[in-house]
């Protein structure tokens, strides 16, 4: 069966407020449906940066520009007129650092189900529980919703922030190395937990660790200086590399 | 190995010395604030009884009465400078952190600001003279801006109250009709408003007559805001730039971003903040001198001259009766004792909520 695409990346280019040098330099990648994509390279080669393009983090900061196009269901979302919020909705994004909100764990889990307008506590309750679940975190906090999620260990908090990433429902979950706060147990769980989660939605995940991007991903871009070097299946990219750049950075030889 | 015994013993006296000076000048504050706090205790002692917080002054020479007038008036000068004040201090530390982060607005204000904090309090006092005192027979606009903020803060509990019994009347389930609900308790909420304002500002608020409470009120006002938009800015900037971020890529507005996650995350900075330039406020004199001036009768009217702890003191302390300098004592004391509750109290909290 052929894999499906999700989003398509067109010549997109990025400059950062005040910078002359584009960030990221005529990116071209396709992202398949219930797939997970790894995308790796040392640091400062602009994989967080195009990441943070997929649900237009960039906007934040005024000044930040793009070039070029990605197709999410064949929308540009880099389009002026595309809703913002629309496109949170679509694309959920969990980041390096665990962030729970100063609020219990289960008003966490609802919140972004709260800024959409459900506000039935029935409703909430099934959302949040079915969240929990899929995170894998529903066992563990059960008897504790109304705790503070502040208290909650490092992994748990980070599943948590999955778990409220999930509670909205998105097409895409985008992750921006996710376990490097994380001891290796918290770890092995949020991996699993990321092939677990491809039955229902698109994953992206950008990872400093190359073992984890060869358990997880089932595609793999490798980028270099702003650029997509290498882009292909996860087995291909570990074992037969096209480019030597590839090959060099893969068995240690720089990065 | 390298080891030079006469130059470490060098060492050693250096750091000894250094330790010796740094404590003993920490001693030398802590003694003065303990001779402050035993002999304003000790005075203050002798006149505290339940007679000065009951009656009002008796006449010079006559023994007896108490500092009613005092009591009431400083609690009320605070009360409405704390209205005014505090509202504007926390929407100008939100816009200066959150809307209008590092642009130059900001750090033009935050810069302002912190002059402001340091402008010696009796220019304040002077300046309030100039606009609201001096003026005889003008709107008062200290009292409207007051009662305004009053009027504010009572309508917004009371749409609170009555969204909430909306919602256990009538459990709304469809969006539109969410939208229809909550619209409608808006405008019940402006007019209640806007109600309330018109009975406050006929019942609270005359023409100036020359020394006015309002006055008072505004300059304490003016020395609470750059407090609590400074404290307030410095909050909000530690809380981190990812919760913000998150918060973001969950689709929420700047608005939800500030009301449930930042202002959320460092309320408690805040509220000690406002609580700690409310302490700050209490004790101030010079601004009270030609705004509110003070007054030997009880009263409660904004309009006219009122008395207030901090006036009453000066006033007393100056005076020629043996009376007067207890009562001065006493009310020192008082004072004394409710700033530094108010401070201990709001550092504690501060400390429970930090510690783990």
């Amino acid at each position: 069966m052929k894999d499906v695409e999700k989003i398509k990346v067109e010549h997109l280019y990025f400059w950062y407020a005040k910078s002359e040098n584009p960030a990221l330099k005529d990116i071209n990648m396709s992202i398949y449906e219930n797939k997970v994509t790894a995308l790796i390279g040392p640091s400062g080669c602009g994989k967080t940066t195009l990441l943070r393009c997929f649900n237009r983090m960039h906007d934040l900061y005024p000044g930040n520009r793009y070039e070029g196009k990605i197709l999410l269901d064949n929308e540009n979302i880099l389009d002026k007129d595309y809703d913002l919020i629309k496109l949170r909705t679509k694309v959920g994004m969990v980041f390096q650092k665990p962030t729970p909100f100063p609020m219990s764990i289960f008003d966490n889990v609802a919140y972004g189900l709260k800024l959409r307008g459900i506000n039935d506590r029935a409703e909430l309750e099934k959302r949040v529980e079915k969240a929990l679940k899929q995170a894998a975190l529903w066992d563990e906090v059960k008897d504790r919703l109304n705790q503070p999620a502040t208290g909650l260990s490092g992994g748990q908090q980070q599943r948590l922030v999955i778990a409220r990433a999930l509670a909205v429902e998105p097409e895409v979950l985008l992750f921006d190395e996710p376990t490097s706060a994380l001891d290796p147990i918290s770890t092995a769980k949020i991996e699993e937990l990321v092939v677990e989660l491809k039955k229902n939605v698109t994953i992206l995940i950008v990872t400093h660790n190359m073992q984890q991007a060869a358990r997880v991903s089932d595609y793999t871009a490798f980028m270099y200086l702003g650029e997509l070097i290498e882009f292909d299946k996860t087995d291909i990219i570990f074992t037969s590399p096209k480019k030597k750049l590839t090959e060099d950075y893969i068995t240690g030889k720089f990065g | 190995m390298i080891y030079n015994p006469s130059y470490v013993k060098k060492r050693k006296i250096k750091s000894y010395t250094a330790l010796f000076l740094s404590t003993t000048a920490a001693f030398l504050g802590l003694f003065w604030l303990g001779f402050i706090l035993w002999d304003v205790l000790r005075h203050g002692l002798e006149g505290l009884n339940l007679e000065l917080f009951l009656e009002d002054p008796a006449p010079p020479g006559i023994p007896g009465g108490g500092l009613r007038n005092a009591f009431v008036g400083q609690l009320l000068i605070v009360f409405y400078a704390t209205i005014i004040g505090v509202p504007i201090g926390l929407l100008a530390g939100i816009f200066i952190a959150e809307y209008a982060r590092g642009t130059k607005y900001a750090r033009t204000i935050s810069i302002l600001s912190d002059i402001m904090v340091s402008v010696p309090s009796i220019v304040v006092g002077t300046f309030i003279y100039a606009i609201l005192v001096k003026p005889v027979g003008y709107i008062n606009w200290g009292g409207l801006v007051a009662v305004g903020f009053l009027s504010a803060i009572i309508s917004v509990i009371f749409g609170g109250l009555l969204s909430f019994i909306f919602k256990l009347v009538f459990p709304v389930k469809s969006a539109g009709a969410g939208k229809f609900v909550r619209l409608l308790v808006a405008l019940i909420t402006v007019l209640f408003g806007v109600v309330v304002f018109l009975f406050l500002s006929q019942k609270l608020v005359d023409k100036i007559q020359g020394f006015n409470g309002w006055a008072g009120a505004v300059s304490l006002a003016f020395i609470m805001i750059p407090v609590v938009l400074r404290t307030t800015e410095d909050m909000l900037s530690l809380v981190p730039w990812t919760l913000r971020e998150a918060a973001f890529a969950l689709g929420a507005s700047y608005y939800n971003v500030i009301k449930d996650v930042v202002v959320r995350a460092s309320i408690t900075g805040i509220l000690t903040g406002v609580i700690l330039s409310i302490a700050r406020v209490a004790g101030e004199t010079a601004p009270l001198l030609f705004t509110s001036f003070n007054n030997s009768y009880f009263t409660t009217n904004m309009n006219e001259p009122i008395a207030s702890l901090t006036v009453t003191i000066f006033n007393y302390a100056m005076g020629p009766y043996e009376d007067w300098h207890v009562k001065a004592w006493a009310a020192s004391l008082v004072i004394t004792l409710f700033i530094l509750a108010i401070t201990i109290i709001t550092r504690t909290i501060v400390g429970i909520k930090y510690k783990k």
